[in-house]
């Protein structure tokens, strides 16, 4: 039995899209890929929403689905087409079509350039604003992990874009080969 | 307490622990439990001899502090994106569906 989605769930779904998209786009680099992504989390929360438990995170619910469905598209779709994260560069930097800012251009390539267990690790805590237990829920693994991802993912960003500027420091040469091991 | 917002993930819970599609951890941090989590330190030692980015560096807090703030930039930016109407129009669907349908998958 499916409960009915009363209107304050179905604004509550409705309210944690544009979070959901964020993440989305985030972890895919392709805003139509995470549309759908989005959809089918939207669909798969309302098909179950009998295993959803009122009053617990909801959000972190429909992050944890949303995830689970990205990764069994990727395997799947890996299968199918080799694609290695190298183009996952690539596209970042044809998107989003809207709204976006050069700024962000090399963060963004940065952030590609991440393992993707890193990225969505610092995701889900550095802008997403779940917990280290949270995500470590949504992420399935334990919260040493997710903090260890974490800090992974801020170091490496940080020696992807600080390499010009440790350059211009000069004596900091050491400290540069040592970032980047 | 949460457990049971979580149960629909254990039905994938494979697909998360079996293939990371990223090229970084291997097998070591996947594996690890809940029990081990205090034992990281020494773990990620261990991995350091085949991991590139092994030790858990520490960032100092300036550096961390701005990368932090360009990721909720970058981040904020997408969230005042405007909401596709395709979701509105989902969720409509689905309520007026919702008397003659159970669910949709």
């Amino acid at each position: 039995m499916t409960p009915e989605p009363e209107p304050e769930l179905r604004e509550a779904l409705l309210a944690a899209v544009p979070s959901l998209r964020a993440f989305a786009i985030s972890l895919s680099g392709q805003v139509d890929r995470a549309d759908d992504l989005v959809q089918d989390t939207l669909l798969r929360a309302l098909a179950n929403l009998h295993r959803f438990e009122p009053g617990t995170n909801l959000n972190a619910w429909l992050f944890t689905i949303l995830r689970n469905l990205f990764h069994s598209e990727y395997r799947k779709r890996r299968r199918e087409v080799e694609d290695p994260d190298g183009s996952y560069a690539g596209r970042l930097k044809v998107q989003p079509e809207q709204g976006s800012h050069l700024d962000f251009e090399d963060f963004r390539s940065a952030l590609a350039q991440l393992p993707s267990d890193q990225r969505e690790a610092l995701l889900l805590v550095g802008a997403s604003g779940f917990s280290y237990e949270e995500a470590a829920q949504i992420c399935g693994c334990a919260v040493g992990t997710i903090k260890s991802r974490v800090n992974r993912a801020r170091f490496r960003l940080a020696s992807l874009l600080n390499v010009e500027d440790i350059e211009d420091l000069g004596p900091d040469s050491m400290t540069r080969a040592a970032l980047q091991g | 307490m949460q457990q049971p917002a979580l149960l629909l993930e254990n039905q994938y819970m494979d697909i998360a622990k079996v293939g990371h599609p990223s090229e970084g951890w291997g097998g070591k941090g996947t594996k690890m439990t809940v029990d081990k989590g205090n034992k990281l330190a020494r773990t990620t030692l261990e991995a350091s001899v085949n991991d590139k980015l092994a030790t858990d560096p520490k960032l100092d807090s300036g550096s961390q502090k701005r990368i932090g703030d360009q990721l909720r930039a970058m981040y904020d930016e997408l969230m005042q994106q405007p909401v596709p109407d395709r979701f509105k129009e989902l969720l409509d669907q689905l309520d007026k569906k919702n008397g003659s349908k159970e669910g949709s998958q």
